[in-house]
């Protein structure tokens, strides 16, 4: 243990906790906990997609009802689930003490989701009203996220929410996904996006789950980003537009710096430095269309740029402690 | 020998144990912020994300300068008969230049592990390569071994001095191309001994480093050593993996292989695809190896590929479904078994500082892997399962 005997002859533990590492060090189990949550979870995976084979496959010979009542059942069964073993709830962290529960949140909400959609395919008992399948699962998703503290299920609530806006929001689906060339989808974004980050910054303000704010404003950051980002690309005005990404930049970067969170600050950097760049390439475009010296001096503005933002990281650590 | 201050590496060690001591409460948060404030230097920032923008930022600038270079030259590089010398001019001083910038960073600013220097490291590598590419290419074309052979050196000094992961890696591939292609040499007698040649390669690499990994003097190169523990395990199980003998005995052996028949000692190959990640996974949890563990896990995962490619039974759904329930079965009893510790292995977590960001990266997983492709409301005919219901519809899984 050289770490352990240098910060004892450095003064900076008491012989009593030298003593205290030293037998937690030599007593240290081997924890298989994120293994075995690993297996679990692809488990739940494979059945999720196998299930949803089996039924799509076997639909002629299995019976809608059957089918319906299986899945309805299962996801009641996990309802009942966690309705028996809740705690009470707080707007703080819950923690559970059972390793399971947290999954049967999970599969309760997804099972409950497919019962919805096949019910809505099969009987069509919302009419032409295709909202409301999303919908509903959404709200509900959003109720067994805040209820049972449940990350994954919030993440799951968010993109549900953004659906019924007609956006697609998982990671990979964010650029690909959605028609930017579309100024009204860029409205809709921005407008999802200004949604997300207000209630993430309410709810911090009155201590409503505040570790939610990180799954919100993960969220509203990019798709806030990404929509301005496509609005400064494809349309025209823009210098509101470049304005209004620097507002949304400066404000994640503010809460980066109050919240000393770095990937926050990462992105805004990234984000707005891809406008900025935009901006200047396309201005010195309209000075002269791409004649050699226009060339230069871009690629001298990539550089002396580069090297700005690399002074402001390199002195992190000074900024955020002057906040 | 070594670029780096040896304080440096062994602080970074001890902010570790510090950080771990401090999660599990065996330090006050005063106690920590003294020692990370006396072992730190001011130009470190241990946080991944200043490292990627860093990392990010310093590509921007050699793309950059290289675009105004390539912009001052155009006529060279257009003129055929210099052409090839002034590239692997411009690309030795490219190397030269950001070696030398690394070199003046290191000793002045005290970076380490930064992003900056991994940058400049790799873009001088690059350009080292890319020269040596070319100019192995002019004495003889298409010869591999040629290449490898020469820039084997400069990888290994490389890794040597700078301790680093990725070029490590890079040393690692090297090595094990020549090998293979010095086995190809042979002639025929190459497709019989190469999987095991590439065996017990592997399997001596792997208890030299695990030899050395324990000499404490060589802390320098930790970090190193575990990737090449890990690499080293990889390609044991690749060399005897059914799937991968099969395909390259017809892809580098030209071996034409007719419906029905099969690789010689193709028995053999199927035990051990089998056995390997086993023996890994037992040997792992008994020695608490976590690179025997998690290696072990993943190969698992690849043997059973392997084993549905050969032997499917056309049902796919029904191996997803049955596969996922004896996952489901094993974590369950696992969990139950190992909730009071068995053996010095717990279910308990482990306290680190890292937590946040694996709760947040488990949502993460959860969102993408879980919910479908979104089919926007207002189109006609909204497919089964469309919207966010997760595993419905015939997901691309299989």
């Amino acid at each position: 243990m050289a770490e352990l005997n240098q910060i004892l002859k450095d003064g900076h533990i008491t012989e009593e906790q030298y003593k205290t590492i030293e037998s937690f060090e030599n007593n240290r189990l081997f924890s298989i906990h994120w293994e075995l949550r690993t297996i679990l979870y692809l488990g739940i995976l494979l059945v999720s997609s196998g299930i949803g084979i089996l039924v799509y496959l076997n639909i002629d010979t299995i019976g809608h009802q059957a089918i319906l009542a299986a899945v309805g059942l299962a996801s009641a069964a996990c309802m009942y689930y966690i309705h028996k073993h809740k705690l009470p709830y707080t707007n703080l962290t819950a923690t559970y003490a059972s390793p399971f529960f947290d999954y049967v949140v999970l599969l309760g909400c997804l099972l409950f989701a497919v019962f919805i959609g096949y019910f809505q395919f099969q009987y069509h008992p919302f009419g032409e009203h295709y909202g409301i399948l999303v919908f509903v699962p959404t709200i509900i998703s959003f109720y067994l996220a805040y209820r049972f503290d449940h990350k994954g299920v919030l993440s799951i609530a968010i993109t549900g929410l953004a659906s019924t806006f007609g956006l697609s929001v998982t990671p990979r689906q964010l650029v690909e996904g959605n028609d930017f060339s579309d100024l009204s989808v860029i409205f809709t974004a921005v407008l999802l996006g200004i949604i997300l980050a207000a209630w993430a910054w309410y709810s911090d303000k009155k201590r409503i789950k505040q570790h939610f704010s990180f799954t919100y404003n993960n969220f509203a950051l990019n798709i806030l980003c990404i929509a301005t980002l496509a609005a400064l690309f494809d349309q025209d005005l823009k210098l509101i537009t470049l304005l209004a990404l620097a507002g949304i930049c400066v404000y994640f970067i503010k809460y980066a710096l109050t919240q000393q969170s770095y990937l926050f600050l990462l992105l805004s950097v990234l984000y707005g430095y891809i406008g900025l760049t935009y901006i200047i390439f396309y201005l010195l475009s309209k000075v002269n269309n791409m004649s050699e010296g226009i060339f230069m001096l871009g690629m001298m503005y990539v550089i002396a740029s580069a090297v700005g933002v690399i002074f402001l990281f390199l002195n992190i650590k000074k900024i955020v402690k002057a906040k | 020998m070594k670029a780096y201050n040896d304080d440096i590496i062994k602080n970074s060690f001890l902010k570790k144990k510090a950080a771990f001591w401090h999660a599990n409460k065996l330090i006050s948060d005063q106690q920590y912020a003294d020692i990370l404030k006396q072992y730190s230097s001011s130009f470190q920032s241990s946080n991944v994300f200043v490292k990627i923008g860093l990392f990010i930022f310093i590509c921007f600038i050699a793309l950059a300068s290289l675009g105004i270079y390539s912009l001052l030259f155009t006529s060279i590089m257009y003129n055929s008969d210099g052409a090839v010398m002034f590239w692997i001019f411009t690309c030795l001083l490219y190397a030269v230049a950001s070696f030398l910038i690394l070199e003046t960073f290191i000793k002045n600013k005290n970076i380490y592990n930064s992003g900056t220097d991994e940058a400049l490291l790799y873009i001088g590598l690059i350009f080292l390569a890319v020269a040596i590419f070319i100019l192995t290419d002019e004495i003889s074309s298409n010869s591999p071994l040629l290449f490898f052979s020469t820039a084997l050196p400069f990888i290994a000094f490389a890794a040597i001095r700078y301790a680093d992961r990725i070029t490590t890696l890079a040393l690692s591939f090297c090595v094990y191309a020549i090998l293979f292609l010095v086995i190809m040499k042979l002639g025929d007698v190459a497709k019989l001994i190469m999987p095991f040649a590439l065996m017990l390669f592997s399997a001596g690499l792997y208890f030299q480093i695990k030899k050395f990994k324990s000499k404490a003097e060589l802390f320098y190169w930790m970090s190193c050593m575990e990737v090449v523990e890990f690499l080293s395990l990889i390609v044991f199980y690749l060399a005897c993996n059914y799937y991968v003998i099969r395909e390259s005995s017809v892809a580098f052996f030209s071996m034409d292989l007719q419906i029905g028949e099969d690789i010689p000692l193709a028995f053999i190959f199927y035990i051990l695809t089998a056995l390997v990640p086993l023996g890994y996974i037992y040997v792992g949890l008994k020695q608490k190896d976590k690179t025997l563990l998690w290696s072990g896990l993943a190969l698992l995962a690849a043997s059973a590929l392997t084993f549905k490619y050969y032997f499917s039974l056309g049902h796919p759904e029904i191996a997803l479904t049955a596969s996922g329930i004896v996952l489901i079965v094993v974590a369950y009893f696992s969990i139950k078994y190992f909730k009071t510790p068995k053996y010095g292995i717990t279910f308990e977590e482990q306290v680190d500082e890292d937590s946040f960001l694996k709760t947040n990266a488990e949502a993460l997983i959860i969102v993408e892997s879980l919910t479908q492709k979104t089919t926007p409301l207002s189109q006609d005919g909204v497919e089964f399962g469309g919207g966010q219901s997760g595993g419905a519809g015939s997901g691309g899984s299989y």
